[in-house]
Parts: C-alpha cells; sequence; structure tokens
C-alpha cells in the first residue's frame, strides 16, 4: 500500500503564500529541486488543488522550450508522465498530460489511489490538504521549511484542527530550507 | 554589548498555545529540559511580559527538598532552577507603566556581556517590529493545536538565516535563525 503525503513549501510561520498571495520566496534550489524530484520518482500520483495545480503547469512540456538546464528537463519528464489527479469546481478541462478534473472531494477515491499502488500519492494544495487531514487519510506530511516570515498568507496547516504528529525525520538542505516529515496519529 | 535572542517553544503549526491558551502539549522530557538549560545558561539575561514571568517564578522556589515530586525530570528541573536564579531577569509591563522601548532595549543590550533572551510572543513581538530582534530559537512540538496565539507576530515579514536545525528528543526539534531583515 501507498502512502498519502501532504507536502508543500511552508514559510518559518506557517505560510504556503504571502498576504499578496506570492510565494516566489519559495522557489526551490537546484538542491532541493533534485531532493524533490528524486522524490517524485517514487510517487504514483499528484493530488492537487486547482491553484497549486495552475502553478506546477509551469513544469509542462518543457522539452519544447530550449536552453533550459538539465535539471529542469528532467522535472518536466517525470512531471508529464506522472498521473494528475485536480480538485476544482471551475476547471473545464485540463491542457496537460495524464491529467484528471475532480469536483468532489471523495476520501475514498483519495484514499483508494494510494492503497491500489505500492508507491506514495502526494497532495498539494492548502484546502484538499486540509480535507484530506480532517478526513483522516493522510498518512505522511513533509514540509519544506523556507528560511522567510510571510507575516501572514494561507497557513499550511487547517486552522481548528490539531493533530498528534510523529517526527519521521529532517533534512536540512544548504540553502537554510528544511525539510520535516511527520506522520499524523489519529 | 549582547545580541537579543527569541526564545520559544511551539507547536507544528506555530503557536504557542492551544486556542484555549492552555500548552500542556508543551511538557518537555528531561533531555529538552537539559537542552533548554544549556540556551538559558548561554544567556547573560532574559527579557519577560508579565504573563511570561508569571509562568517563570515558579523557578524560583524549584529546588532539591521543597517538598514536591517531580518525578523523573526532578534532576533536569533543579537544574534548571539554579541556572534560571543567577540570571537577571526583566520585566516589562504597558499595565504596569513600564513598556518595553526601542531605548530600553537599546540600553540593555549595550549594557550585557552577553546574549539576552527575550520570551513571551507579545513582548517579542514588540522587539520584532522594533527591528531588535537578532536571533529566534525555537522548539517545535510535534502535535498542531490548529489556532492560539502565533509565535510571530502577524503583518510582520522578515528574511531569516537559518543557523542550527536539530532533533533534540521525542520529535521536538530546535531551530535557530538569524533575523536578516
Amino acid at each position: 500500500m501507498g502512502k498519502l503525503v501532504y507536502s508543500m513549501h511552508v514559510s518559518a510561520d506557517g505560510y504556503v503564500n504571502n498576504i499578496r498571495g506570492g510565494f516566489e520566496w519559495a522557489a526551490p534550489d537546484d538542491e532541493v529541486l533534485e531532493s524533490i524530484l528524486e522524490r517524485m520518482r517514487g510517487v504514483s500520483a499528484y493530488v492537487y488543488g486547482r491553484r497549486y495545480y495552475e502553478t506546477m503547469t509551469s513544469w509542462a512540456d518543457l522539452r519544447s522550450v530550449p536552453g533550459l538546464k538539465d535539471l529542469d528537463y528532467r522535472f518536466s519528464d517525470v512531471w508529464n508522465e506522472t498521473p494528475k489527479y485536480v480538485y476544482s469546481t471551475t476547471l473545464i478541462e485540463a491542457h496537460t498530460s495524464n491529467t484528471t478534473i475532480l469536483r468532489d472531494f471523495d476520501p475514498t477515491f483519495l484514499r483508494g489511489l494510494a492503497d491500489a499502488g505500492e508507491r506514495h500519492v502526494t497532495v498539494e494544495g492548502t484546502t484538499i490538504g486540509a480535507q484530506a487531514l480532517r478526513a483522516g487519510i493522510i498518512d505522511g506530511v513533509s514540509i519544506y521549511t523556507v528560511p522567510i516570515a510571510t507575516g501572514g498568507g494561507t497557513p499550511f496547516w487547517p486552522v481548528g484542527l490539531p493533530v498528534t504528529l510523529r517526527l519521521i525525520d529532517e533534512h536540512r538542505f544548504a540553502s537554510g530550507i528544511v525539510n520535516v516529515r511527520y506522520a499524523p496519529v489519529y | 554589548m549582547g545580541r537579543l535572542i527569541y526564545t520559544m517553544i511551539t507547536s507544528a503549526d506555530g503557536f504557542t498555545t492551544s486556542p484555549d491558551g492552555t500548552f500542556e502539549w508543551a511538557v518537555p522530557t528531561p533531555t529538552i529540559h537539559r537542552h533548554a538549560g544549556a540556551l538559558t545558561e548561554s544567556l547573560e539575561g532574559e527579557i519577560y511580559g508579565p504573563r511570561m514571568w508569571d509562568t517563570m517564578k515558579a523557578w524560583q522556589d524549584i529546588r532539591p527538598g521543597d517538598g514536591q515530586d517531580y518525578g523523573e525530570v526532578a534532576g533536569a528541573m533543579y537544574e534548571f532552577g539554579e541556572t534560571w536564579r543567577s540570571m537577571p531577569h526583566h520585566v516589562f509591563s504597558r499595565q504596569q507603566g513600564k513598556p518595553l522601548t526601542r531605548e530600553a532595549l537599546r540600553e540593555l543590550k549595550a549594557a550585557s556581556g552577553g546574549d539576552l533572551g527575550i520570551a513571551g510572543p507579545g513582548l517579542a513581538a514588540v522587539a520584532l517590529e522594533l527591528g531588535e530582534v537578532d536571533e529566534v530559537a525555537r522548539y517545535v512540538v510535534p502535535v498542531t493545536t490548529g489556532g492560539g496565539t502565533p509565535w510571530w507576530p502577524h503583518g510582520l515579514a522578515a528574511r531569516l538565516e537559518l543557523v542550527d536545525h536539530e532533533v533534540v528528543d521525542a520529535g521536538w526539534l530546535f531551530e535557530r535563525y538569524l533575523v536578516v531583515g
């Protein structure tokens, strides 16, 4: 059985974007991106909220763009190949490869995605992340803490939901970004 | 001349208390007690607000033979109490006519031979907004509260530089950041 992992970048004060909705501060450096790419190879599907999906579409089909770094092409290849599920009430159709649009949050479907294979399924986006945490179907949380305080924005953790966690591991990157992995204890 | 270090214990989602103001999830193990004791020992003094003083003043009396049973953490608590009593504490309170000001902070830092700690999210927010906090040292407990008092002031953006990050014990992380501005 694969694990369902809620994963995002987070500021030191706990937000995924700043008060203007910007998250340019969260752009991963090459060392972090290489590490994320390595993890992504072990993922069978990405589950996204609509906003996070739209951010990630910048990785689509980079092979047609000349002059990028080898890492960018490799990241794009993996992203294109991997099945993507996007929760949205407004998207009509997706213009990226292997992409399925889902309308209503269904914990049984999401749990089934992870249970069906050996590899992990990642959940990215705070709305879908909060729904999955509240439903009690998240096995792991992977946070990339960026050395910045935004002073506000969208919180990574759902408001009003206390969760007991077990620390799995942590890894510090040269840039000061730290990956911390927890497992919720239900 | 000392630097000012904001020290605190927070939940993984960044709160110093639960929504109801309690923090029973923040009880340290003996190992964490000793780690925090070493951090406190590295300071020349501490700056508190009235609520933090009310919480911390119990350390005035925690010592062997005080008639209390602290169980397995007793040794670590006695050590911490001794460290705590040996250092000066500066209490600021707007209500008591002694608000924390830039001048007061600069005077304390200038007069100090080493680093000073500041504790309590309300008081630290004042110092952070004045740009007088040089470093933050934070214990992160493996729990989320879903709300409460935020450790970092709302509306204040700052660049940080990670200088230390380690697992202490029982899933508690310790991290230190320089406040770059």
